[in-house]
């Protein structure tokens, strides 16, 4: 709508819009502003960032917290329901399955019929954004409300679905940095900078993860390994200053609420410290390492190949476009029948909740040899001091309790990752490497009861050190990612197994990513999200590929000597977003590119032609006042594959020209570039 | 404008929200803490109360008189352009914009004389546009223009005779919002009238009575002061003809009426500023400009040339 201006009869000054002439109380108004504006220039003086992202920080800690403690009383709830119901069978069951049925059911309803875009991680599509690529209303303020309120009914049905919350909570602190960003900018009054607002959006990354897990190292290298391609120096301050922010507010109202004395990790471990392990354990840390690095390739092959069988089957994929509270129910109906803890869950420790799988996973005494002459009991109700009782089985021991479990998990994994619900999946990856160290290191241990240097001082094997090596392993592995090492000291506090965890997830990675696609990359390639891939190794004879094999050669050009008829015609019958202006039709010189609003806008307000005998042409319109955008960068057909790659993405470009000699020759978009480099890696069969 | 709406519910939001942790946090031991979120959260949820309580203002909504005009453009390229793109003409320009087509369109404004002789020069024009149609087509004003009373829609007309009297790169829509303000400032001799000793005094000033055609970005000072205070009343009358059927109408648009002075300031200001450098053009122009700064926006270099659209050149169509 337009505005009017006006001035106030005997004022002086500059005008104001008569919105504000109009209103209520203009003195008080005016002196409001006046107060606001003062507030602005000693506010800001120091520089603007600096408050946005402690906005942000603590913002973001805050909703962790409260989704946490409203999660922590809905599970109590529940465990009262479950233990006060009784002894019947039937209603002990359908207290166990109809909880997670429903909240499983209602998280999907729910944000699904808000938004479409709020079920699965999140992560996937945020690196896609981060990119360059414009993925319209992924970022809108109003899918945060859907998106939080799915993730705390998906994390209160808790271990029996088996999911985290890593993901949208990153999606979730990007989104609140949009919107902050949009507040920055009215309130700063400049116009929107793309750059700043993608600095933004890098540090809400950071922000996310470290505010889930209160880490604020790993959170910003996470996020940086998982979401960029390329990360400029400059942005390292702001990830760690809003991170810090985030991972402080996050313990300190844990403080608040008389959970915690100070501030502490959490989830806190005894290893022991002056000899955490002997020497020679290292190599089965290496060797546990690139176990998990098999299985973690196993673990993303089936999931891929799950995740598309789901998508491409038609009774599912009929389900799931029709009812996805339906398919969502019944999922979870399933993984609740498996762990309903009298059947099946005894050897799952399915009473555990995620956190107390990892407070018994990462306990500092071997199970296998206090259980070798004992046989303690299973208790009648969870032992909040003796939670690894839970993993023995007089029958099967510990080793096939955590065997049962990695088996049934991995499946069962699987098939919650297609459940069109908020959630994480990070979490229970951790979970599952920390199982993985955790049976290695009880197998070590039962090999070696009085440790392996023999003689002297016997340290005994601790499985607890492998299971932190397992979790940051796997994750790491699955991830791609070698900051998740980092992550798990940040969670227990140790670091005295810095050496041979890093190892171990080293080795993982190594196999990891020379087999297989990350989680995160796998999913963009199902989703087949706008993405450009990298490219894989040099073997390839990627240096051979040159511009001029790959480049869009039909393009659409508009002479400036064309006449308008004919421009229109061309606006009409095509549908680019921009066009390519050369200089004339024979020349073809490219000298920018026109926007097909503003030119659309020009040809609709186009004046008469008054000269007489002279035929308007395009030149006349670009006097008139249509934009035109220089061509700022070009390529040429001679550029290689490899120099292209690097400029689109250092520059988060989506396309650019090509020239040669000057003339417009073609275009290179990422969906060139992508069939280039898919066509490298998979050869199309020669016809 | 959205954005604002979605600040000042946020705002509320998280203050209920801080309200709500702070009864979670409640622990009798430590009263502060519950007590600063109970604080933080009631002063948010009362700033955004208030905040939003006032903006309940009157809005006004002008009337886009659109899809108009079509006699202008080609057939051949409006047929095309009405089948295939109708519907991308819609692009909401943001404020700040308009207020500066606006102000461009003002103080590019031509002496009425060269106005009086293109209304003569089209009286033959086939399209009755001296007539008191209300509906009279406005090209590239499906952007929101004003307009809604009569007086707009006759004083479009008069900006289309300028627009027909200028060269071919002339920008209609840079008209279009325009229009109200223009309308507003020559209302009829009345609201005007307050305006005689600024008149008066500008006029006794001389300048060049031939507006020199404004080029490039930069109008020249001569025609900014143009029509607020050089019209001598008599051409007021002469311009007042072509409104004799809208000027009626104006008792019933008491709004416009209270717009057009508050609308009309502007100009006299304007004069005022250009009094003092009535002697100088060219070099002074930037000052000039930054001194205006029409009215608190800068140029930007994205936004469509202003003035060159009303280059008048007195001899174009003779």
């Amino acid at each position: 709508m337009e505005e009017l201006v006006g001035l106030r009869e005997g004022s002086s000054g500059s005008p104001v819009s008569l919105r504000e002439l109009w209103g209520p109380c203009p003195r008080i108004r005016r002196g409001i502003r006046g107060g606001l504006e003062w507030l602005k220039q000693t506010l800001f003086r120091v520089g603007e960032d600096w408050y946005f992202l402690m906005t942000l920080g603590v913002l973001m800690a805050l909703i962790s917290y409260t989704m946490n403690f409203a999660i922590e009383r809905v599970v109590q709830a529940h465990k009262w329901l479950y233990r006060e119901i009784g002894d019947s069978h039937l209603l002990r069951y359908l207290s166990w399955t109809v909880y997670p049925v429903a909240l499983v059911s209602f998280s999907s309803g729910f944000s699904q019929s808000i938004t479409p875009f709020s079920g699965g991680s999140g992560i996937p599509e945020l690196k896609t954004i981060l990119s360059g690529v414009v993925l319209e209303d992924y970022l809108d303020i109003k899918n945060f409300g859907a998106k939080v309120a799915g993730l705390t009914c998906t994390l209160a049905a808790g271990s029996t679905i088996f999911l985290g919350k890593v993901g949208p909570f990153v999606h979730l602190s990007v989104m609140m940095a949009a919107y902050l960003g949009r507040v920055h900018t009215k309130a700063i009054g400049e116009s929107e900078n793309k750059s700043k607002q993608n600095e933004m959006l890098v540090a809400a990354a950071a922000v996310g993860v470290a505010t889930v897990f209160a880490a604020p190292f790993s959170g910003v290298l996470f996020s940086i390994e998982v979401m960029s391609s390329h990360f400029s120096v400059w942005d390292y301050w702001r990830g760690f200053f809003a991170a810090t922010c985030g991972a402080f507010m996050f313990r300190l109202l844990a403080v608040f609420n008389s959970e915690q004395e100070t501030i502490t990790f959490l989830y806190k471990t005894s290893f022991r410290v002056e000899v955490p392990f002997d020497l020679p354990e290292i190599f089965f840390f290496v060797a546990l390492g690139a176990i998990c690095g098999v299985l973690s390739c196993a673990y993303l092959f089936c999931q891929r190949t799950f995740l598309g069988f789901v998508k491409t089957n038609r009774v599912l994929s009929k389900l799931l476009a029709t009812s996805k509270p339906l398919y969502s129910a019944l999922v979870a109906l399933v993984l609740a029948s498996i762990t309903y803890p009298p059947g099946v869950g005894r050897f799952l420790a399915s009473r555990l909740s995620m956190n107390e799988h990892l407070d018994s996973l990462f306990d500092n005494h071997s199970w296998a040899l206090r259980t070798r002459n004992s046989s303690p009991p299973w208790p009648e109700e969870l032992d909040p001091q003796n939670l690894w009782l839970e993993w023995y089985h007089p029958r099967f021991t510990i080793f096939g309790t955590l065997a049962f479990f990695l088996v049934m998990k991995f499946w069962m994994l699987i098939l919650a990752t297609t459940i069109p619900i908020p959630a994480g999946y990070f979490m229970p990856v951790f979970i599952f490497g920390a199982a993985i160290g955790r049976l290695i290191g009880e197998a070590i241990a039962f090999a070696f009861p009085e440790g392996i240097v023999a003689g002297g001082v016997t340290n005994p094997i601790m499985p607890g050190g492998y299971a932190l090596a397992g979790a940051a392993a796997f994750s790491g592995a699955v991830t791609h990612t070698i900051s998740t090492a980092l992550l798990a000291f940040e969670l227990t506090g140790q670091i005295v197994h810095a050496l041979p965890v890093l190892m171990a997830v080293l080795a993982a990675n190594a196999i990891a990513q020379s087999c297989q696609p990350s989680f995160y990359d796998g999913t963009i390639i199902v989703k087949k999200l706008p993405y450009l891939p990298w490219i894989r190794g040099r073997k390839i004879s990627s240096h051979r590929v040159i511009v001029g094999h790959f480049m869009n050669c039909t393009i659409t050009t508009l002479a400036k000597d064309t006449p308008l008829d004919e421009v229109a015609r061309v606006v009409t019958s095509t549908d680019l977003a921009t066009y390519f202006l050369v200089e004339s039709t024979e020349s073809q010189i490219l000298v920018g590119t026109v926007g097909r609003v503003h030119l659309v806008q020009a040809l609709q307000a186009e004046p008469p032609s008054w000269a007489p005998g002279h035929r308007q042409c395009l030149q006349d319109l670009l006097a008139g006042g249509c934009p035109l955008e220089p061509v700022t960068l070009q390529l040429s057909p001679e550029t290689s594959l490899h120099q292209a790659h690097n400029l689109f993405e250092l520059l988060n470009l989506q396309s650019l020209p090509v020239t040669s000699l000057g003339r417009a020759v073609g275009s290179v978009s990422w969906v060139e570039l992508t069939k280039a480099i898919s066509n490298l890696t998979n050869p199309p069969a020669p016809k | 404008m959205a954005d604002e709406k979605t600040f000042r519910v946020g705002f509320i939001v998280l203050g209920l929200f801080l309200l709500a942790l702070g009864t979670f946090l409640m622990s009798h031991d430590r009263p502060q803490v519950y007590g600063t979120f109970y604080a933080m959260g009631c002063i948010m949820v009362i700033g955004g109360v208030v905040w939003s309580m006032c903006q309940c203002y009157p809005k006004i909504t002008f009337v886009p008189a659109d899809s108009d005009f079509q006699g202008i453009l080609s057939p051949k390229a409006l047929g095309l352009l009405e089948n295939g793109l109708a519907a991308e003409t819609k692009s909401p320009q943001p404020p700040y914009v308009r207020l500066w087509e606006e102000a461009a369109y003002d103080q590019s404004l031509p002496d009425f004389s060269h106005i009086q002789m293109k209304v003569m020069g089209y009286r033959e024009d086939p399209r009755p546009l001296l007539s008191a149609k209300p509906d009279q087509p406005q090209p590239g004003a499906s952007d929101g223009g004003g307009g809604g009373p009569c007086d707009a829609r006759g004083w479009m007309e008069a900006a289309v005779v300028i627009h027909r009297g200028s060269d071919e790169d002339e920008e209609e829509r840079n008209l279009t919002p325009s229009r109200p303000s223009l309308q507003a400032c020559l209302q009829g001799p009345a609201p005007l009238a307050s305006f005689q000793d600024d008149l008066d005094v500008d006029c006794s000033e001389g300048g060049s009575p031939k507006p020199s055609p404004p080029e490039g970005e930069k109008p020249h000072c001569p025609p900014r002061e143009p029509w607020a205070c050089k019209c001598p009343p008599e051409r007021f009358y002469d311009f007042a003809l072509i409104d004799a059927p809208t000027a009626e109408d104006a008792p019933p648009e008491g709004q416009q009426r209270d717009t057009a002075p508050s609308g009309c300031w502007q100009p006299s200001q304007r004069a005022k500023k250009d009094e003092e450098k009535a002697s100088d053009t060219g070099t002074e122009e930037p000052e000039q400009e930054e001194e205006d700064l029409y009215y608190g926006l800068p140029d930007s270099p994205g936004d469509p040339l202003p003035d060159k659209e009303l280059g008048f050149e007195p001899d174009a169509q003779a």
